[in-house]
């Protein structure tokens, strides 16, 4: 970074080099962990979620008599591809919490972040640190897109077992129907669609995550101005032009991407009699469309393009 | 000798206030420089310029790196410490330690964690829960385990008492500070550190009001205390400043010869107070 300044005859030189930085991973790893210290909602929201969770398997009541099923669908339930397909639904419908709830302390914590530093003052530290702006930034997006998901969805795992252990310790005791029947590859196949579908949400929310990054940066109220602009935008559209642009746009940001995914998507009884359910979603689920749909890789380069805002805004952002 | 901070032509605009209006100083290594002058003068402007923490116009090389474009580079090497405030509530002493060592290659946690061993702060307390006077020993504690060569105080000591105030800069002095580090200090306190000081710069309305080495100021500056009769002959040799005390009068004078002056009254070197005062008040009324 020296050379710089060397054809600048009589600039003054630094005396000794400059001392080497840190490894980028330990860096990386040492801000990450600054972001969990500051923002405990991050984890304690899907721990408290995961808990009340488990709870409900603890007390939950199930208020149907299988024994004396009348229902030609109740009894279809019992077959062996029927238990296996609720187990799936079991398995999914457990970890919904948790990843809702992420949902919201993340953007939050997104929108928060970079505004909370300048309220407190405690830019002046952070920035009297060897840290540039652009690693901060980037260690901000990785925590919200990709290390607090991941951590989730390992919780998500831990409390499914939780849960199941609990129901069979129910179903051995008699206060809860014996409807699960657990297969490791089928677990395993709602796993690793998960795990896609998780993929997909990072690089499809990615422009949503960079954007509440940059209006934390760059907003006074970046969290009022989060909950007004979606509301306010579409009202005043309708109300100067009578059109739905925005609103339907906004709609096709949130949830486009799963409309592509679940194209093709045929499940019915009769189906889920011929193969597990957990197996027909693997085989399904559009991922191939939606990996290589083109607005999905148009947000990314868009959240390029907002991520790289951000730290030109940072850089020259101070307590004022 | 490469200075540590080479400033030329220093200026920045908040709107229509010219906060920095063509600042030009140096500073070299081994020093104590008291950047002087009164609120809203551009002081902490041109300490954030130097920090890279606001844009600005003009020539600036600190340890010959430009603050502008290389802030996280500078930073390996220079200390910043604002006052008390800017250590985050919710930070545990513990995770700043953990923070500086993951992020600091000069940092040497050992130095920190013998330096709070003295204190009573406790590994596990959020600054929170820490007084004012604890927060600065912490922020102090993370500086001394940083070799730096460069350490900027901005108003370090705001709002701590006498004792802590003291400590502070008593720390500083003997534990901190060698020929190989610069400091570079400003405060309102200036009575109180003046003898820290090896050299000042009085910075007003933007501008360098004054920039001298303690010694130099000696050589330049004579502070003459004379009767009323006496003071006449004492106005003909152009005091820049002048005020009456009990009956008698005192001047200060630049570039006159103390035998010219001796015959007039009693001599001294004025404080770096008494200078300021003269120099701030003296353009204000000019």
């Amino acid at each position: 970074m020296n050379t710089i300044f060397a054809d600048n005859d009589g600039a003054p030189r630094p005396a000794a080099p400059l001392p080497a930085a840190k490894p980028l991973t330990q860096t990386l790893l040492t801000l990450v962990r600054r972001e969990l210290w500051e923002y405990r909602g991050l984890w304690l929201a899907p721990l408290i979620m995961a808990a009340l969770v488990a709870l409900a398997a603890l007390i939950g009541h199930f208020d149907f008599d299988l024994a004396h099923a009348q229902n030609d669908k109740l009894r279809m339930l019992l077959t062996p591809q029927g238990r296996s397909g609720i187990t799936t639904v079991v398995q999914w419908v457990v970890t919904v919490p948790l990843f809702v709830m992420a949902a919201f302390v993340l953007s939050y914590y997104l929108l928060d972040t970079l505004h909370a530093e300048r309220q407190d003052r405690s830019i002046l530290f952070w920035k009297s640190l060897p840290v540039s702006d652009a690693l901060t930034v980037v260690s901000k997006l990785l925590t919200g897109l990709v290390v607090v998901p991941l951590g989730v969805f390992l919780l998500a795992i831990a409390t499914q077992l939780v849960f199941s252990v609990i129901i069979a310790l129910r179903v051995a005791t008699g206060t809860a129907p014996d409807l699960l029947s657990w297969s490791f590859v089928s677990w395993l196949q709602l796993e690793i669609v998960t795990l896609l579908e998780l993929s997909v949400a990072m690089l499809w929310y990615a422009p949503i995550a960079a954007l509440c990054l940059l209006m934390s940066v760059g907003l006074r109220r970046p969290v009022l101005w989060a909950i007004a602009a979606p509301i306010l935008l579409p009202i005043l559209e309708w109300i100067a032009f009578r059109t739905h642009y925005v609103s339907s746009f906004l709609r096709y940001r949130t949830i486009g991407i799963w409309h592509v995914l679940v194209q093709g998507l045929n499940i019915n009884p009769q189906t889920m009699a011929d193969r597990p359910l957990s197996s027909a979603l693997l085989s399904q689920l559009n991922f191939a469309a939606a990996f290589t749909n083109i607005d999905l890789w148009l947000g990314v380069l868009a959240a390029a393009a907002m991520v790289y805002a951000t730290v030109r805004i940072r850089r020259y952002r101070d307590d004022t | 000798m490469t200075a540590v901070i080479e400033a030329r032509g220093l200026a920045k605009s908040y709107g229509a206030t010219r906060a920095l209006d063509g600042v030009s100083f140096s500073v070299q290594p081994g020093r104590i420089v008291g950047l002087i002058g009164p609120n809203g003068a551009g002081k902490t402007t041109a300490l954030k310029s130097i920090l890279g923490l606001i844009h600005f116009e003009g020539e600036l090389q600190v340890l010959g790196l430009d603050p502008r474009t290389h802030r996280d580079q500078l930073m390996r090497e220079v200390c910043f410490m604002a006052d008390v405030a800017v250590l985050p509530r919710w930070l545990r002493v513990r995770n700043a330690l953990d923070y500086c060592q993951g992020v600091h290659p000069r940092f040497d946690r050992a130095i920190a964690e013998a330096f709070l061993a003295k204190t009573d702060i406790r590994m596990a307390s959020r600054v929170r829960e820490l007084s004012k006077g604890m927060v600065t020993q912490l922020h102090l504690a993370l500086i001394m385990a940083i070799d730096a060569r460069l350490l900027v105080l901005d108003e370090p000591t705001i709002g701590l008492d006498l004792l802590y105030r003291r400590r502070f800069y008593d720390t500083l002095l003997h534990d901190y500070f060698d020929k190989d580090r610069t400091i570079l200090l400003t405060t309102h306190q200036v009575e109180e550190v003046e003898n820290l000081f090896t050299d000042i710069i009085f910075i007003n309305h933007g501008q360098v009001a004054l920039a001298a080495s303690v010694e130099e100021l000696g050589e330049r500056y004579q502070q003459l205390t004379t009767s009323t009769e006496a003071a006449p002959r004492a106005r003909a040799l152009k005091p820049f400043y002048e005020r009456e005390l009990f009956g008698r009068v005192a001047m200060l004078f630049e570039g006159r010869s103390k035998a010219e002056l001796g015959a007039l009254g009693e001599l001294r070197t004025p404080s770096i107070a008494d200078l300021f005062v003269a120099k701030v008040q003296g353009s204000a009324t000019t």
